[in-house]
């Protein structure tokens, strides 16, 4: 069992070394040579003000709440999907999975009605 | 399951599949509607009510069904409650077509979600399955929470919702890991199971206690009561009445449902035969009567805020009602849902009150009650009703309600039994004290300052009249209730 | 060698969630903090997968690291930048918090090894998210569609309370 997840595991080991493999290489052959401007988080643009830790509007949280709850729909699709194949319940589990989208399509169409989606 | 079976566990759960469809209703027509017209859901969902309410009257003949490969049971226990859930509503809704509070906000999503409150408490009382038990029980927390908060441009109301979801959220916690366990000892998720598993494994008390903590948060038991009085006050009037009435019942509904099994002559469900000789929970009831009774009352003699009084009031009527979970037999099952109907009018009544003074003078506080039997008369009278049946004083239901848990105790016949009715009786006697304030300051003090007359309109009275009405003549004929009752437990 | 390999993988994921989980909760700057519950929740999903649980596995990866902590850092930064450098830690809540630990320790180790747990055969571990969809979509029928109305609701309640105009 353990041995089909080896594929994840590879790729969980190539991005996180190939991270971690750039950095070092750069760390260790560039050349360094600090000058205040080249220090500042934009080398080549406006000058920074204050720090970057402000307030963020609360539109991002309601985005992420609709996200999060989208997700959760998400992983109900993905067992109901995995467990199609199985020829006894097709016609049930179409029937199931309609009725279960459609009732939180009524909830899309009232984010959506509501301006929820809006960016203002 | 074949197409057969499940159409026919469909049918049982129709009255919901009614309801469900009223709430995608209400949303729907939301939809086309401005703020100022918004309250015309309100409409929809009590038309949605009254037809639940008509599929529910016509199950009654179907024999008790466990249905959903025992997910959940529907029979003439559960039916019982989802009666006064839906009397509840209704009312509430009617409350809330009428409240200032809830009139100055979009009310679209509100009725929409008292619904859906309605709706998990409706599978809470018939789950015998601690997933669907579980599922309901979040349905109803999460409801809750949004309509706790719902004036969202109040203060107050936003920290009565963060205050709810915080505590509920640790509440519903505890009582998770303590399903998990019961799931790791029984290898199931059936409440019948658990029981069983308990009774045959000392060590697993703590899980029950566990499992405890999140029943005792929404029937409002003392210890987990810290949330009532401000989620109570804060919360707009119409659903501090909802909380207090119908989420209070569902917490007590869901509780006889899980330790039905333990009731020695009710035989409702799985019996398993000597499990109380093994498993008596009965002295952990004791106390928690005795504790939740006495915080309530003691604590609302020093409340200045009508909302905020009643709110300790409803912590001390829950008490009162736990009494009869420390005897648990047939008869005392029978007082407590009795004691439910009861609480509903009274309850609910005394709550219209304060609504409509909160319409009528923006403030709930005492202060502010004075004189007012000269302003408002009937308002007065009413609440003087209301109140007199709280206390439990005849002729009111409040009494006969009373009266029976008080005669299950004395009929035990055992000094354990006469003390806890001696600590009962006590506890009445101090709730007279603050109840009679509010009469006091309502009828025979003068107001500090003159105020200008106000209005009465004919909607107010009929309100109060529909409340009024049972309050008394339930008190004083009382036996249809008591044939409505049996009736749950067959 | 199956074995030392599982146990190589069990101990390092125990090391990454038990260090991260220390961070979490010690670290005085909770943007900080945040990202060490990402290892702790990563690492959680380790375990569902070397426990042969892979529905819970993703479940946790999508949900929890992908959904919830995305949602608890806009929460942080969301908040006044006060937050950060408030005294939240006294001597006192240092106290009450390492006395409440131990007895909750005290209370799950005393359970785990005086209740007889039911053991299931041991099976070779198999993929379980077919065999949970299709309970799921028979047995569990009631509970996916309550499930739906219950997100439906979530949904209506953040949106509503969240947004500012009443429209």
């Amino acid at each position: 069992m353990l041995q089909a997840y080896f594929p994840v595991f590879l790729l969980l080991l190539f991005g996180v070394g190939f991270a971690v493999f750039t950095m070092l290489l750069s760390h260790f052959i560039g050349k360094k040579k600090p000058t205040p401007v080249k220090l500042s988080p934009y080398e080549c643009g406006i000058k920074p003000i204050g720090t970057a830790r402000i307030q963020f509007f609360v539109k991002f949280y309601l985005i992420a709440l609709l996200f999060l709850l989208f997700d959760m729909e998400t992983i109900f699709i993905l067992i109901w999907a995995v467990a199609f194949h199985d020829k006894s319940i097709q016609v049930f589990a179409l029937i199931e999975m309609v009725v279960f989208i459609t009732i939180l399509l009524v909830g899309y169409a009232y984010v959506w009605r509501k301006g929820a989606l809006k960016w203002r | 399951m074949d197409t057969q079976t499940v159409f026919r566990n469909l049918q049982l759960v129709l009255p919901e599949i009614v309801l469900t469809l009223t709430i995608l209703a209400i949303i729907g027509y939301d939809l086309f509607l401005r703020r100022e017209t918004s309250h015309r859901t309100g409409l929809v969902a009590l038309v949605g009510l009254a037809i639940m309410a008509v599929f529910l009257i016509r199950q009654g003949t179907t024999p008790p069904t466990e249905a959903f490969m025992q997910l959940v049971r529907v029979d003439a226990f559960g039916r019982f409650f989802k009666f006064l859930f839906i009397a509840t509503t209704a009312l509430i809704v009617l409350f809330s077509l009428h409240s200032r509070e809830v009139r100055t906000y979009k009310s679209g999503e509100y009725y929409a979600i008292l619904l859906t409150a309605t709706l998990g408490m409706c599978f809470l009382v018939s789950a015998i399955n601690f997933l669907m038990f579980y599922l309901a029980i979040e349905t109803v927390s999460l409801s809750s929470y949004v309509l706790a908060g719902y004036l969202k441009r109040d203060r107050m109301s936003s920290e009565a919702a963060l205050k709810y979801l915080l505590y509920g959220a640790v509440a519903s916690g505890v009582m998770l890991f303590g399903i998990s366990y019961l799931f790791g000892i029984t290898g199931s998720f059936s409440m019948a199971a658990a029981i069983g598993g308990i009774s045959t494994q000392k060590v697993a008390l703590v899980a029950l206690l566990f499992v405890l903590v999140g029943f005792a948060f929404k029937m409002s038991l003392a210890p987990f009561h810290f949330w009532v009085p401000d989620v109570y006050q804060g919360a707009p009037t119409p659903i501090t009445a909802y909380l207090a009435v119908a989420s209070k019942a569902a917490g007590f509904g869901a509780l006889f449902r899980f330790l039905l099994p333990l009731f020695p002559d009710v035989e409702i469900g799985q019996t398993l035969q000597g499990v109380i000789a093994r498993l008596d929970v009965r002295p952990l009831f004791w106390v928690l009567a005795v504790v939740t009774m006495s915080v309530g009352n003691l604590v609302a003699i020093r409340q200045r805020d009508l909302k905020r009084l009643l709110a300790y009031s409803s912590i001390a009527h829950a008490g009162y009602i736990t009494m009869g979970l420390a005897v648990m037999n047939a008869k005392a099952l029978e007082a407590m849902l009795f004691y439910f109907v009861a609480y509903l009018f009274m309850n609910l009544g005394a709550f219209l009150v304060a609504m409509i003074l909160i319409n009528k003078l923006g403030s709930s506080l005492l202060d502010d009650c004075k004189g007012l039997v000269s302003r408002l008369p009937f308002l007065a009278v009413a609440m003087a009703v209301f109140l007199f049946s709280l206390t439990g004083m005849p002729p009111t239901v409040g009494f006969i309600a009373k009266f029976n848990i008080f005669y299950v105790l004395i009929a035990q016949g055992t000094w354990w039994y006469y003390s806890l009715a001696l600590i009962g009786v006590g506890n009445t006697v101090v709730s007279l004290y603050y109840y009679m304030r509010i009469v006091n300051a309502m009828v025979l003090q003068k107001a500090d300052v003159e105020r200008p007359p106000v209005s009465w309109s004919p909607a107010d009275g009929l309100l109060l009249l529909v409340l009024v009405v049972p309050t008394i003549v339930l008190g004083i004929y009382w036996s249809p209730l008591i044939r409505f009752v049996t009736v749950a437990l067959q | 060698m199956g074995n030392v390999v599982f146990a190589i993988i069990f101990y390092a994921l125990v090391v990454m969630v038990l260090v991260s989980a220390v961070a979490a909760a010690f670290l005085r700057n909770i943007v900080m903090a945040a990202f060490a519950l990402f290892f702790t929740l990563l690492g959680m999903a380790g375990f569902y997968v070397l426990l042969g649980a892979d529905f819970l596995a993703i479940t946790q990866v999508v949900v929890y690291v992908g959904g919830i902590l995305i949602l608890l850092l806009f929460g942080v930064l969301l908040t006044h930048r006060s937050i950060e450098t408030l005294e939240l830690e006294t001597r006192g809540t240092y106290v009450l918090g390492i006395f409440g630990g131990l007895l909750v320790y005290g209370v799950l180790h005393y359970f785990l090894f005086s209740v007889s747990w039911p053991t299931p055969l041991m099976k070779p571990l198999e993929p379980t998210t077919a065999a949970i969809g299709q309970l799921l979509l028979s047995k569990y029928l009631l509970p996916f569609e309550v499930s739906s109305v219950t997100l439906l609701i979530a949904l209506i309640g953040a949106a509503y309370l969240v947004r500012r105009r009443d429209t």
